[in-house]
């Protein structure tokens, strides 16, 4: 009895201490976990990640700088290099924002010493990086991390990363790549909330209300230091368009205020610009919820036409951010240069979008030969093929080097949906097999144009599936074509091969398409390279072996090779092996232990 | 028939980075002035209830960014706008130099249905600042004059300075604008136009 109440009384004192140091032992705790993830061979990313939507994220400036430094790549004890002059054409803007900011130091000198600190930082950046323009708000960004981890050397390298990654699309020389990012937010919020979309849209609102919040990661309207340094927890652990997410997230909390409004611009945007004290970890877990529900990727497929289109000015966003992840983990103690080093080619992009307007392209016009009863499907679009070995040519790479990387690239793309890595180069050999086939033929003059339909080669395909004749184009020199036209054509094919309409109509037509005419080379072939941008690439992957080998019309399968073969009584395709060429296209090929010859 | 419904004048105030454009809105709305303003990003607005040659008007005063690269942001803000203030710092030239491109940007962006007669009117501020005036009254009124006659006030935010009568002036301005408007709309109601001027006849700025 004595000895339980002595353990009862023991008990509760020890309650009494967790809850007294409570906070610093959240605090201990947060920083071992830090710790931990950035003490291996290799920096444990995704850990810091998910710390950074723990609640109260990093917690402390000791932890942050750690975790701010680590999960972009960057020692957190490295020194930086300044650049030796600090002129360039942003200064004077530069110190007129500066000398507006900071007010929350009341002692007038130690306001002036860090404005001078966050000048220099500004300054270097913008010296540094003479291609990247200075906006109002960066000076709101670059002082949260000086205030917070009080180190210049930290906080320039810091934002060295984020001027080449997370803000690269604010840094333009106009608004023409924010825009689009703004405008993010409301595709989000027509996802999630139907009457509060077109109540903003009824109010004319458009994404413009969120443009301190998103290019200053919130830092410019929240007013305590804490909380701007909550939000960079989440949004250095995030992907860039992260800001977009927690811009939707607090917009949909304040639903039922805002349709509660009069419905004008000015009265809703009021309230917008106005939010009063927010739960910021309710609102970071919504987010990131968000986010996960409709990853970034996916976001920008919902955009509408217009925006999809502008959204691929700012599409090295990905790269980048993949790239910086890679080195983050590398725990990279060199120099932080390294990154800056990424050169993402555009034409690189590109010529992959180029792919994908070529197959969007032929995708619609064989769905609309398909219910317009009109066989035979026309040949796919010259124009784009044309422009497509353009920009190979662009690249101003050797052939060797060229096809290396297109391999590379185009394996990647059948890897991300294709797990084995195997079968992804192998379908990805395939698929430029074909391809460049095609520019062979075509540079030798020996394309046949099939059905002499004047406007055959040189269809478009519009965004209401409609086809248009373009003959005017038709025969215009490759030379003469402007670079614009060719990113319109491309921006036109990946939207077409984006959205899920295109995806709809290469399904309802792969079965009639492949069976009914014949297994037609080219129609195979289009919708088999639709269905790889539509993600289904083992189907893809299928398809397209029996479209190369219509096409081609000799033996393309050599021994021991894998292949699909496509069986008749069970409407399927079965995966197997060549075990002899036996000339005349036919094969002996090994079905799951069956032996049985096909065309 | 339009002459005694609620009145709300839409005020736009532009001007380079820095010149004082925050600072005159908090002054005549507020009457306050503060050293402790922040860079504006993107827009803001206040309102203020005044009367008007005894009419009682509502005020929506639109604050912009500075930076050049906010302007395409413009065609969201200065819709149905119905003065624009251009306001230039007097010691610092460029920024008096700025008032030609701000003056076309507005009208490209918001093209309003009678450019040649939207109501402008240009503040020089921060007057009390002597010792480094480089931008002189004459200077600046025979800008105005070639520009079709804009009203000009030499002001000061921060000593308030001919701020109240400024704004008083921008409130008629915006009034004669919209009752201009009303009329138009009046008429185009018993008419029924079917061909709208076109709005964009004197605003390319290419």
């Amino acid at each position: 009895m004595c000895s339980h109440r002595h353990r009862h009384r023991l008990g509760h004192r020890q309650r009494q201490k967790v809850r007294r140091r409570g906070g610093s032992k959240q605090h201990k705790q947060r920083h071992q976990d830090v710790l931990a993830a950035v003490q291996g061979p290799h920096v444990d990313v995704e850990a810091l990640q998910r710390l950074a939507f723990e609640k109260g994220g990093f917690l402390t400036a000791t932890v942050r700088k750690v975790a701010w430094c680590r999960l972009l790549g960057v020692n957190p004890g490295a020194t930086a290099t300044f650049p030796d002059c600090l002129d360039n054409t942003y200064s004077k803007q530069i110190k007129l924002d500066v000398d507006r900011s900071l007010w929350q130091y009341t002692s007038d000198s130690e306001r002036e010493a860090m404005r001078q600190r966050l000048s220099k930082i500004i300054n270097a950046l913008m010296t540094k990086y003479p291609d990247l323009h200075y906006y109002q708000g960066l000076h709101d960004v670059v002082a949260v991390p000086l205030i917070e981890l009080d180190n210049d050397d930290a906080t320039f390298n810091i934002m060295c990363r984020l001027c080449r990654c997370h803000l690269k699309a604010f840094m333009g020389s106009d608004l023409s790549t924010v825009t689009p990012v703004m405008h993010l937010t409301l595709v989000l919020i027509q996802q999630r909330d139907i009457p509060l979309f077109r109540f903003l849209s009824n109010a004319q609102i458009g994404g413009e209300f969120t443009i301190s919040w998103v290019v200053t990661w919130f830092s410019h309207v929240l007013n305590h230091h804490q909380d701007r340094c909550r939000v960079f927890d989440a949004c250095l652990a995030s992907h860039p368009y992260f800001v977009v997410y927690l811009a939707a997230a607090i917009v949909l909390s304040q639903s039922e205020q805002l349709q509660a409004l009069e419905c004008d611009f000015a009265s809703v945007y009021q309230h917008l610009t106005k939010l009063g004290p927010l739960d910021w970890e309710a609102v970071l877990a919504d987010a990131k919820s968000l986010e996960d529900e409709i990853a970034p990727a996916r976001l920008l497929r919902l955009c509408d036409k217009a925006e999809f289109r502008r959204m691929l000015r700012t599409s090295d966003v990905d790269a980048r951010y993949r790239a910086l992840l890679a080195e983050a983990r590398t725990r990279n103690t060199a120099a932080v240069d390294t990154f800056d080093d990424i050169r993402v080619s555009s034409g690189y992009y590109l010529s992959l979008r180029h792919l994908a307007a070529f197959t969007g392209a032929v995708t619609l016009i064989v769905a609309r030969q398909k219910t317009c009863q009109q066989p035979p499907p026309p040949p796919p679009p010259t124009r784009d093929l044309m422009r497509f070995q353009d920009v190979a040519r662009e690249l101003g790479e050797d052939e060797d080097t060229k096809r290396e990387r297109l391999v590379k690239t185009t394996t990647s793309c059948f890897q991300s949906t294709v797990k084995d890595a195997d079968t992804a180069e192998y379908c990805a050999a395939i698929a430029l097999e074909v391809l460049l086939e095609r520019i062979a033929l075509m540079l030798d003059g020996e394309e046949d144009v099939g059905d002499g339909d004047d406007a055959g080669d040189d269809r478009v395909v519009r965004d209401d599936g409609e086809v248009a004749g373009n003959e005017d184009q038709a025969h215009v020199p490759l030379e003469a074509r402007s670079t614009a036209e060719m990113i319109t054509a491309a921006e036109e094919g990946a939207y077409l091969l984006s959205s899920d309409r295109a995806e709809q109509l290469a399904q309802s037509v792969v079965e009639e398409t492949l069976l009914d005419a014949g297994f037609d080379a080219q129609a195979s072939f289009a919708v088999a390279t639709a269905f790889e941008a539509s993600s289904i690439v083992q189907q893809a992957a299928r398809l397209l072996v029996m479209a190369y080998a219509q096409h081609l019309r000799h033996p393309v399968f050599k021994q021991g090779q894998p292949c699909y073969v496509y069986q008749f009584e069970h409407e399927e395709y079965f995966p197997g092996h060549v075990m002899d060429v036996l000339g005349d296209d036919k094969y002996r090929v090994q079905l799951d232990g069956f032996h049985t010859v096909v065309r | 028939m339009a002459t005694r419904k609620k009145v709300l004048l839409k005020v736009i105030i532009l001007g380079d980075s820095g010149v004082g454009k925050t600072s005159l809105m908090n002054q005549y709305v507020n009457r306050k002035f503060s050293n402790q303003y922040k860079a504006t990003i993107g827009a803001d607005f206040l309102t203020k209830e005044v009367t008007v040659d005894d009419r009682l008007v509502t005020m929506q005063i639109w604050d912009t960014a500075g930076q050049e690269r906010f302007q395409s942001l413009g065609v969201a803000f200065y819709r149905g706008a119905d003065c624009c203030v251009l306001v230039f710092d007097v010691t610092v030239p460029r920024s008096f130099e700025s008032l030609e491109a701000w003056r076309d940007e507005f009208l490209i962006q918001a093209s309003p249905r009678d450019p040649e007669h939207f109501p402008f009117v240009v503040l020089g501020n921060k007057v009390d600042l002597k010792d480094n005036r480089a931008i002189t009254e004459n200077r600046a009124k025979s800008w105005c004059d070639e520009k079709g006659n804009i009203p000009y006030f030499e002001t000061s935010a921060k000593e308030a300075t001919k701020v109240e009568t400024a704004f008083l002036t921008i409130a008629r301005a915006a009034l004669q604008q919209e009752k201009d408007e009303d009329i138009y709309h009046d008429f185009k109601d018993a008419v029924n136009l079917d061909d709208v001027p076109d709005k964009k006849q004197d605003g390319c700025g290419c």
